[in-house]
């Protein structure tokens, strides 16, 4: 007689794969798989296998509520069965009686609440049994179950009996068949078998095994010890791995075997599934240097959270860029902590390290980036030259949109607080010039056709964001001689935020803005100053809130002929400002600045003050350009190079710079520019080459530009609602361009 | 070094992790913020405060940067600087970690911002294997890896191996 004589259950033995066997059944009863089962179950209703499948006798379909009848079949309702009988069931029958039928077998394996019930009986007092973990010969574990232990109350029993068990993970659960060499306590019935790095989870009573998952970073850790314990609170089972990770081991020697001088990498104490990786003081913060302490003889660790904010944050961006190579916690550090940064920038503020970065048109018409330690200073002169290095941006396939391996940059933007664009037509790139990381930006599909690119980075001081404005125009039509454009397009990219650019006017409401494309713009502190079209006003742009302000130009002095085109916009002081009579000689030697002093408290209130400064006798008459402004410690100064100087090059190009600390001018040689296509010819570079010429002092900044550009999957998913407004507006905004079209387009004759 | 000078309220007792004590003027010692703080909240000077993870050798260097700079009036920022570039000058990687780690613990900010500055200094332009072996740090890149992150910034190893 077994469990099924008892209740009744057909003698049919249950297979080995249940779904075949149990089709007969399902056919009469309707009721076997999964959910529908449960439902079965938990209602009260009659088991699943029964007497409907009629091998045994007649009757009894009335369930539990007809009560024992003598000769009749009596059946237990399932529910009877499972809360009454099988919780009381010791663990071992339960194994065997899985084979029952499927609902047992889910019910006993899958059932919470059943095993909670069984639990509940089971309790100290009742049954339990002896587990005992024996290590064997070969150094592994072997276990074994007693029922019952020769207590010393009967003394005389002698010997229990002792079950040897192989806890072997089934072939699903586990990669490969191991021994384990190590065990830990057994804790409300679970314990773990370890060896290494790998761990099992076991169930005593149910002689269940599943491997846990292991550290991949810990394959060549040793030592390893595990701890299972049981947060009664959080009711959860957790366990502790303790290891001890070598730095160093050759082949013969491993540095740990000599007990004195232990010295270990990392002590490294891992919560299972719950392994901190946070930033500076990540999963291997805690180094064991310290504890150990400074013996003599004895190797001297530093703490990693020491190296990392005390002497990685005072290298210069190029050793950072090295030493990511040292290790993948270092890389990660250098590369993807803020905070990181944040110590970095503080720790190299501006009267500290910092360099020199050019940008140079090359004969190609496109641009070249070159990089100086220092300039030839106006304090020692005698210095000559200073080395330049040449770089070459190229962004790596992962960082760029489309496949065009073959990069030319036709413009660049300012660099603004250590970073700067460069661009070609409808295209642009973001680049830090320390660690001369690049990146490419969305582009407007729309613009595929709009020429006379011009882009501008601006720093946002308010609200601490980059944003990069583009200018183009968008033809409207074209034929042979004249193309007409609809006007200026006018968009603007805030980094790390937008994911694609916005359209903040639209052609027509576009503002002031008839900007004059292709003459130089200056940028200042969150300001822009550009051309107006026509070449007569001034626009001033701020990218804290975007607006423009007209400004008119300072009054015409006294006995010139008003000419805006020889006049030069650059920045003088930190101020916006204006040198006029460029196109003329001279006179005296005289230059004569306007200066644009904007009033801070009062918007859209600005005044020019008149400067006139003495140049050397070297300077530049004619076409002067200006090159870049430098902050120096000791005072900005202005950077002028001129235009005849410029292209009659035989060696190194000049620059002056005025230094406002002494109030004049001197000559710098800043040094010879390669050119980088074999083709060139000094003659090619010519006038418009010179406002791409661009002298800038920079500051080590190390800020990942994955924090800034949205090429990345996960954050065009958070700005994905925020686009989705834009294409809203942009569809709107598109209808109104329609109706508007004939009134506001334009017409401007390019002459190729 | 001997602790059998009589404690006036102006000496203090440091006893390094290998057993030697230090006797120094309270002013040297309260460039320890770590120091201050236990007598602010009245740690009685008398007795021998126990620095357990600082060595003799290192502890003696640390209280002849303290003696310095408590010693040394403000307006002399130049003799200062003079001061602690011959202080840290030659000594060698494991000094200057345990200057940092004694810095650390005892907060002398001044002394830390130096010492780490000068690791730095010293590793600047030292190639990566070998930064490796200086902070113990274990390779943990295949080479594969470690090659594709070179190559990203093949600027900066110009030069290097």
């Amino acid at each position: 007689m077994d469990a099924k004589d008892i209740l009744g259950l057909p003698k049919t033995p249950l297979p080995l794969s249940p779904e075949k066997k149990s089709r007969p059944q399902k056919d009469s009863q309707r009721k076997p798989d999964g959910i529908s089962r449960e439902v079965y179950a938990l209602t009260g209703g009659l088991a699943p296998l029964m007497p409907a499948s009629g091998s045994r006798g007649s009757g009894g379909g009335g369930g539990g509520a007809e009560g024992p009848t003598v000769g009749a079949v009596v059946v237990l309702p399932y529910e009877l069965v499972v809360v009454e009988v099988l919780t009381r069931l010791p663990a071992k029958s339960l194994m065997r009686f899985k084979c029952v039928s499927n609902l047992w077998r889910s019910t006993i394996t899958q059932d919470p609440s059943f095993s909670k019930i069984h639990c509940a009986r089971h309790s100290p007092s009742r049954a339990g049994g002896f587990f005992i973990i024996y290590p064997d010969a070969d150094d592994s574990f072997c276990c074994f179950y007693a029922t019952t232990l020769p207590s010393c109350s009967c003394p005389g029993d002698g010997e229990s009996i002792l079950v040897p068990h192989q806890f072997t993970p089934t072939a699903s659960n586990s990669c490969s068949s191991s021994k384990c060499y190590g065990a830990t306590d057994v804790i409300k019935g679970l314990f773990i078998l370890y060896a290494g790095n790998r761990s099992w989870l076991c169930n005593v009573s149910m002689r269940e095994i599943r491997e846990l998952p292991f550290s991949s970073d810990l394959e060549n850790a040793v030592a390893f010890i595990y701890c299972l314990g049981f947060a009664s609170t959080g009711k959860e089972y957790k366990l502790v791995k303790l290891c001890l990770l070598p730095f160093y081991s050759t082949k013969d020697v491993i540095s740990f075997h000599t007990k004195d001088v232990i010295s270990f990498h990392d002590l490294i104490f891992v919560e299972e599934e719950k392994r901190k990786t946070s930033g500076l003081s990540g999963s291997r913060g805690s180094g064991s240097g310290g504890a150990k302490g400074p013996t003599v003889g004895a190797v001297v660790v530093l703490p990693y959270e020491l190296v990392v904010v005390e002497v990685l944050t005072r290298l210069p961006a190029k050793s950072l860029m090295r030493f990511k190579c040292v290790s993948n916690l270092w890389r990660s550090t250098i590369t993807q902590d803020p905070s990181f940064s944040k110590i970095h920038r503080a720790r190299h503020s501006p009267s500290r390290a910092g360099g020199f970065f050019i940008i140079y048109p090359d004969a190609d018409d496109s641009l070249r980036c070159f990089y100086a330690t220092t300039l030839p200073s106006s304090s020692c002169p005698g210095d000559g030259e200073s080395v330049l290095v040449p770089h070459q941006f190229t962004p790596t396939a992962s960082n760029s949109c489309s496949s065009s391996s073959n990069n030319k940059y036709y413009g660049a933007t300012d660099v603004v607080k250590g970073l700067f664009c460069l661009y070609a037509g409808n295209r642009s790139w973001l680049c830090n010039v320390s660690t001369r990381e690049i990146r490419e930006l969305p582009f407007s599909s729309d613009l595929e056709n709009a020429v006379a690119f011009t882009y501008c980075l601006g720093f946002a001081s308010t609200s601490k964001e980059y944003k990069l404005v583009k200018m183009c125009l968008l033809p409207f039509y074209r034929t042979k001689d004249v193309i007409s454009f609809h006007g200026l397009i006018f968009e603007i990219l805030t980094m790390g935020k937008d994911a694609s650019w916005r359209r903040p006017w639209d052609i027509v409401e576009a503002p002031a803005v008839g900007l004059e494309l292709g003459r130089t713009s200056v940028y200042i502190d969150g300001l822009l100053c550009c051309w107006h079209r026509g070449g007569y006003n001034l626009i001033v742009f701020n990218f804290q809130d975007e607006s423009f302000q007209k400004i008119h130009p300072p009054p015409k002095s006294s006995g010139s002929i008003y000419l805006e085109d020889g006049s030069l916009l650059l920045q003088f002081g930190g101020h916006f400002a204006l040198v006029r009579g460029l196109h003329r000689r001279l006179v005296n030697h005289e230059l004569e600045i306007w200066v644009l002093e904007l009033n801070k408290y009062e918007q859209g209130s600005y005044e020019w003050i008149n400067h006139i400064i003495e140049v050397p006798c070297d300077f530049p008459v004619r076409g002067c350009s200006f090159v870049g402004s430098l902050p120096l410690p000791i005072g900005d100064q202005m950077l002028l190079t001129g235009l005849v100087e410029f292209i009659n090059k035989k060696s190194a190009v000049p620059v002056y710079s005025f230094d406002h600390a002494k109030g004049k001018f001197e000559k710098l040689v800043i040094g010879n520019f390669p050119s980088w296509s074999p083709s060139s010819q000094v003659a090619s570079i010519c006038r418009k080459d010179i406002e791409k010429f661009r002298v800038y002092y920079y500051e080590e900044d190390i800020t990942p530009l994955s924090d800034l550009v949205s090429n990345d999957k996960d954050l065009s998913l958070s700005s994905a609602s925020c686009t989705k407004n834009n294409n809203k507006k942009k569809k709107k905004k598109k209808k109104k361009k329609k109706k508007k079209k004939k009134k506001s387009s334009r017409t401007t004759t390019l002459s190729d | 070094m001997a602790s059998s000078i009589e404690n006036n309220n102006e000496k203090l007792t440091l006893k390094s992790s290998d057993g030697e004590e230090f006797l120094v003027e309270k002013h040297v010692a309260l460039q320890s913020t770590l120091l201050q703080n236990m007598l602010d909240s009245d740690c009685s000077s008398a007795d021998v405060i126990p620095l357990p993870k600082i060595d003799a050798r290192t502890l003696a260097l640390v209280l002849g940067y303290c003696k310095k700079h408590a010693d040394a009036s403000s307006s002399k920022q130049g003799e200062l600087n003079s001061f602690d570039s011959e202080f840290l000058k030659d000594m060698d990687m494991g000094a200057l970690f345990n200057l940092v780690l004694a810095a650390n613990f005892m907060e002398i900010k001044g002394l830390l911002d130096i010492a780490a500055q000068k690791i730095a200094d010293t590793i600047k332009d030292k190639p990566h294997q070998e930064v490796r072996e200086i902070f113990h740090v274990e390779n943990d890149y295949t080479p594969e890896e470690e090659a594709a992150v070179r190559e990203e910034n093949r600027w900066a190893f110009e030069g290097f191996p």
